[in-house]
């Protein structure tokens, strides 16, 4: 029959029995509040939790949150902690128990806070903690105050930092500073904070559909650990989508481009980075190639690559995740830039190729948490291997662009066209 | 006072670094004394990358323009370029104090002050903040609103501004060079100083200034700056291209470009053939004219349609009705009026700078518009500060004193 031959690509594809892992947004403090609702507003409810936790009982019933945690009742009585993270700390434990209740069974706990002020900075270390020790993985998405917003909203915002990067798996920052750098130069307050919010919600998307996502290779939170590993390492996050026939190198580009990464600069220190696709079901091959080779010549770290599948996507998105700084004992042990080097393309692991993926796979204990402490052996075989693998990984340097008297310069690009390639060459005219 | 008058404009362009010596006369005319240049090195798309070089360049054309001219140099000003390079529009306004009225040019500093609290990013500066229109208490098109009477004073400005360190480098390169660095002007300001003249201005004007590594643009509406860019392609990428193409060397292809190319794909016949005679390291070889021009021409063509999106993303094109005027080394190249004009839909005309008096082989060429441009700019520029000077200036400050 027919229609029966149809049925077994597609089983394939779905994986059926693959439950995809629970992820849970917390929103804690007024920042963290109106992030939720911006990534409720942003359509992404659907495949996340969300829970708000704050002090302010006004701004959480203003909250568009499924859950809400009112936090210190007694400590700060239903209103706001006057910027003390003290109070925003003890508020936190006083409501402990509701909180790791509200925690429990998640797989993936992204925390959302705005720093420097009193629930962000105290009360977000206490969420993190409780997460952490549920045995999920945590990663922690904060803003930092404005240099503007005085002394010691920053220092109280530096001080959260430390804690955070304690227990965090992943701690992904924000400088509100840079946000004037971000938006038109014209744009009003409103634009700016909006341009900021939807830059966070993309974050939170772009991690959700990570880990969720089917797909031929996927994601899963031990490969996120994998990518994370040291804490105290500083996360740095990349998005962009594109449609079109050129959209696998817009995206990247874009990507590129994204504010944290500062054009592929950031990457450059960067220990792992994992590229994650998602695309329509007629991604090519040759797009994730391309998109992994421009990857690959901003970084000569580690690379990850995950792709997500979803007929219903109508365009191409690639999302970049890496660790850069902390400890390093990755770095003592790296071999000269190899970004320099014209041909060897860095050594891709691909994680999980395995379409029939219903169980994680057998290397990755049920607890991430236990992974997380084998962090540094683990660190120190794959870039063993990387080394061994850089001679046999040489590809022909068969360079696609012609780029002639301006291939060591700046390139000039419009519109995702490198102009300095001939035009005759891009448009294809034919020489006689 | 006579060596005040002494003006000199440095271009430190991709082709070429030149050098020009004028005479700033009381009338407000120019007189051009001489020219000194050198061939570039180290420099590409208009910014440098090569320093030492670069210094070595600006050097030889120093020393040339002092031997043509017979006159030492001491300062200059610099013409700047390169994609960094960005502009926007912005309204500053500011509020004239109950007990004066009377507007000042304290005022006129106050509104500028005022239009650069825009965000620009932290590592960039402000090059120009261009006066577009004045509005007095909403009165439209005032031109200048020195001494009138107020509560409110508003400007548009064209603002231009770019990378800090890239800006210094070419200043430090000037230093190296042992001359001092009065004001930098972006090529495409300094342009239009002596390719326009204000009726054409008034009317609405385009200047496409193309030169080797970069092309640079601004567009005149109303007798005021409504937009500028610079788009980082030149002659050097029609050479590039070229090269590729046609598989010659570099130095072949520049010399083929400008001797034998042509921007008009239809001008070949077919079977017209090119004789490349054999040169060191170079085999000779046969080409075909069509292709050479069909190269240049998608090059071309694209350049200008690139310009024009983003001319007509920022004005009215209607508005331009003095049509788009071409200069820069590389407006020589054959055909390339047709094509501005077929992209550009305008009467399309390759100019060199005017108003100027001097050898007629220095201001005629179009190569040198963006340098003379600079010394007139910086005629402009010391005119304009000239009666607001000194005594004025003083004078104004104790009015305030007296009425705070």
């Amino acid at each position: 029959m027919p229609d029966a031959m149809l049925e077994i690509p597609r089983t394939l594809l779905t994986e059926p029995n693959a439950a995809p892992p629970r992820i849970l947004v917390v929103g804690v403090g007024n920042a963290g509040v109106s992030l939720i609702d911006r990534v409720t507003l942003a359509g992404l409810g659907a495949m996340l939790d969300l829970v708000a936790i704050n002090t302010d009982g006004v701004s959480l019933s203003g909250s568009v949150a499924e859950h809400k945690i009112l936090i210190g009742a007694q400590t700060a009585r239903g209103l706001g902690t006057g910027g003390d993270p003290e109070v925003g700390a003890a508020s936190a434990e006083e409501t402990e128990a509701e909180i790791a209740t509200a925690l429990e069974g998640a797989a993936i706990v992204i925390v959302c806070a705005g720093l420097g002020g009193g629930v962000g900075s105290g009360a977000a270390p206490v969420v993190v903690e409780l997460a952490k020790n549920g045995g999920a993985l945590v990663v922690v998405l904060a803003t930092l105050p404005f240099g503007f917003e005085g002394r010691r909203r920053v220092q109280q915002a530096a001080d959260a930092q430390v804690e955070l990067a304690k227990h965090a798996d992943a701690f992904i920052t924000f400088e509100n500073d840079r946000m004037a750098e971000l938006a038109e130069p014209l744009a009003g307050v409103h634009e700016t904070f909006a341009t900021s919010d939807e830059i966070l919600a993309q974050t939170i998307g772009a991690i959700a559909r990570l880990a969720t996502m089917p797909g031929p290779i996927r994601v899963t939170p031990a490969d996120l650990l994998a990518v994370f590993r040291q804490s105290g390492a500083s996360t740095i996050f990349g998005w962009a989508d594109a449609t079109g026939n050129n959209r696998a190198h817009e995206a990247v580009e874009r990507a590129l481009k994204s504010p944290m990464l500062a054009r592929g600069k950031s990457l450059v220190d960067a220990r792992a980075t994992l590229v994650h696709i998602a695309a329509p079901t007629d991604l090519r091959l040759a797009e994730i190639r391309a998109i992994m080779e421009v990857v690959g010549r901003h970084t000569d770290g580690h690379l990850h690559l995950g792709v997500g599948l979803d007929p219903d996507l109508t365009s191409l998105s690639v999302s970049l995740l890496a660790t850069s700084g902390g400890a390093a004992p990755v770095r003592a042990t790296r071999s000269a830039p190899a970004r320099h080097q014209p041909a060897p393309s860095p050594a891709v692991e691909i994680m999980e190729a395995a379409p029939e993926a219903a169980e994680p796979e057998p290397a990755v204990p049920a607890n991430a948490s236990e992974l997380f402490d084998t962090s540094p052996y683990a660190v120190a075989k794959t870039v063993g291997a990387k080394k061994a693998a850089k001679p046999e990984q040489k590809t022909l340097s068969l360079d696609p662009v012609a780029r002639g008297r301006f291939e060591k310069s700046e390139p000039t690009i419009v519109g995702g066209e490198d102009l300095d390639v001939p035009t005759f060459l891009r448009q294809k005219i034919k020489l006689r | 006072m006579a060596k005040d008058r002494l003006l000199v404009g440095l271009e430190i362009g991709t082709f070429k670094v030149c050098a020009v010596v004028a005479e700033s006369r009381p009338d407000g005319s120019l007189r051009i004394l001489g020219v000194g240049e050198s061939k570039s090195v180290g420099i590409r798309k208009g910014e440098i990358v090569d320093f030492n070089n670069a210094i070595q360049c600006v050097r030889d054309a120093i020393a040339d323009a002092e031997e043509k001219a017979d006159a030492e140099i001491e300062s200059v000003w610099v013409a700047v370029t390169g994609a960094h390079i960005q502009s926007l529009n912005h309204r500053g306004a500011t509020t004239i104090p109950e007990d004066r009225g009377e507007i000042d040019d304290e005022d006129i500093r106050d509104v500028e002050a005022a239009a650069k609290e825009v965000n620009i990013p932290d590592q960039n500066w402000f090059i120009h903040t261009i006066t577009q229109h004045y509005y007095v208490d909403n009165q439209e098109g005032v031109v200048n609103p020195i001494g009138m009477v107020g509560h409110k004073l508003e400007a548009d400005f064209h603002i231009v501004h770019g990378v800090k360190t890239r800006i210094q480098n070419t200043l430090r390169c000037v230093k190296e060079a042992n001359v001092a660095a009065e004001e930098v002007v972006i090529n495409s300001v300094a342009s239009a100083q002596v390719v326009l003249d204000q009726h054409q201005k008034d009317l609405g004007a385009i200047v496409l200034d193309i030169g080797g590594g970069t092309t640079d643009y601004i567009v005149y509406i109303d007798g005021a700056v409504q937009h500028s860019g610079v788009l980082a392609i030149g002659g050097d990428h029609i050479t590039n291209d070229i090269s590729i193409g046609l598989r010659i060397p570099i130095a072949r292809a520049e010399r083929l470009k400008t001797e034998e190319g042509s921007a008009n794909p239809d001008e070949a016949q077919p079977g017209d053939t090119i004789i490349l005679k054999n040169d060191s390291g170079f085999s000779g070889c046969e080409i075909e004219r069509s292709n050479l021009n069909r190269i240049i021409y998608a090059r071309v063509r694209e350049l200008f349609e690139l310009v024009r999106r983003d001319i007509a993303a920022h004005c009215d094109l209607d508005l331009v009705r003095a049509g788009v005027m071409l200069t820069g080394g590389c407006s020589r190249l054959r055909g390339i009026q047709q094509v501005a004009a077929e992209v550009f839909d305008q009467p399309v005309h390759s100019v060199a700078a005017q108003e100027v008096t001097g050898p007629t082989s220095v201001f005629q060429n179009p190569q040198y518009a963006t340098a003379i441009g600079v010394v007139k700019y910086a005629q402009l520029m010391q005119i304009e500060e000239e009666p607001a000077s000194l005594f004025k200036k003083i004078g104004s400050i104790f009015r305030r004193r007296a009425n705070a």
